[in-house]
């Protein structure tokens, strides 16, 4: 077992970014904010002893690079392509942020409990689709429905989280959104049709929540008054398209079941 | 009064919901259950003062902020974790709605009418947030050493 105090001089330039690293990369991964994704890089570098760091990150992107006082460099890139909202692994990567930062966490340690982290869940997938109940069901009484809109808003919700918890690799984010938003708008239409709810625009409402990107568009915007204007711009845009990919597929469903049931 | 106390039950439920989807430990789940009926009940009173969409929305973005830090405070966790699903009652998902389905019945003044709202409803609760953060962000760090 390793002492409690870190050797400085053991530790290569590679190893300590390649450690910050994969916590920015968790970080990013799990959804966090670009602040504080290269704080945290900065600031773990730092405790490993850098004499200089210098980190830049987008959404999808972080390149970095550490100076140690022995002279050693390194510069290295992580890409990230499906970013998620995963708080409970978000946190994860804070608490090992902090006690690298706290000192007495060497190198092997960290990687250990980094490994531990990246695909760990906080409860089995059946909570999820009980959250989208919660979810989908809530906001459509929220927003006026009865308790029948509430219950079939509930349903659809929960399909079209499967949906999404299944997704093949070879749909791609924008595809499912626009899959899922039809799918739901016809469900909807149906059990109007059928008489299953009495309004059928808040059981849409409630579906439309679990999809609508309306917290990214808040954080781009965010980012953009914290001074991220890449970022900010970038999320803009994705969650602007996706927001017309999802009217789309509510659109094209209404418009469908319109001209069948006319 | 009723309508108060659904509108605040609701979205409670609501963000419970949303803190499932979003993966928040079980301990802390509670606390954001409650943030999304704090946010909401603040939105709602301020409403009732100023029937205005933007400032209540910034009142209510700039409240569930400090509910946030100070529950990240007391537990050591990034404000993200209670923020969120504090936030989500603020999601104009209705707006959002009644803008395309008024796009697809072409009647263009409705959609545009909600349009604007579900914009100013957004700049609003972000612009609460940032202001928000910026005034505990400059309290947190009086006397601190920057590290850049």
């Amino acid at each position: 077992m390793q002492t409690t105090e870190i050797d400085t001089a053991q530790v290569t330039a590679d190893d300590v970014l390649r450690t910050a690293m994969d916590v920015g990369e968790g970080l990013l991964r799990s959804g966090a904010e670009i602040q504080r994704i290269e704080d945290t890089i900065t600031r773990i570098a730092y405790a490993y002893g850098a004499s200089h760091v210098e980190v830049f990150t987008i959404t999808t992107l972080i390149i970095a690079s550490v100076r140690m006082p022995d002279g050693g460099y390194s510069s290295q890139n992580r890409r990230v392509l499906t970013p998620s909202t995963n708080l409970h692994r978000m946190r994860k990567y804070n608490e090992i942020s902090r006690e690298i930062c706290a000192g007495g966490v060497t190198v092997e340690q960290a990687q250990q409990k980094l490994r531990e982290v990246k695909r760990s869940e906080p409860y089995p997938l059946w909570a999820v689709y009980i959250g989208a109940i919660f979810a989908a069901g809530g906001f459509a009484l929220f927003f006026g429905g009865s308790m029948l809109d509430g219950v079939v808003a509930a349903v659809i919700g929960v399909i079209i989280t499967m949906l999404d918890a299944h997704r093949p690799s070879f749909i791609n984010g924008m595809a499912q959104a626009l899959i899922s938003s039809f799918v739901a708008g016809v469900l909807a239409e149906l059990c109007m049709h059928f008489g299953l709810c009495h309004n059928m625009d808040i059981v849409m409402i409630g579906t439309i929540m679990l999809m609508i990107p309306g917290l990214t568009i808040g954080t781009s915007i965010r980012d953009m008054l914290w001074g991220d204007i890449v970022t900010g711009s970038i999320r803009l845009i994705q969650s602007l398209l996706l927001a017309c990919v999802i009217a789309l597929g509510y659109g094209g469903a209404m418009l469908l079941m319109g001209g069948i049931f006319a | 009064m009723m309508d108060f106390v659904i509108g605040v039950l609701t979205a409670c439920a609501g963000a419970l919901g949303f803190a499932f989807l979003f993966r928040v430990d079980l301990k802390y789940i509670p606390w954001a259950t409650i943030g999304g009926g704090v946010s909401w009940a603040v939105y709602l009173l301020v409403f009732e003062f100023l029937p205005n969409v933007f400032v209540s929305a910034l009142a209510c973005a700039a409240a569930a902020t400090v509910y946030s830090e100070i529950l990240a405070y007391i537990c050591r966790t990034p404000a993200t974790v209670f923020l969120m699903p504090s936030l989500i009652p603020m999601v104009p998902g209705g707006s959002l709605y009644y803008t395309m389905s008024n796009l697809i019945m072409k009647d263009y003044s409705a959609a545009a009418v909600k349009g604007v709202e579900t914009a100013e409803v957004m700049l609003g609760a972000s612009g609460g947030v940032v202001a928000a953060s910026l005034v505990i962000y400059a309290i947190r760090h009086i006397g601190k050493k920057s590290i850049r």
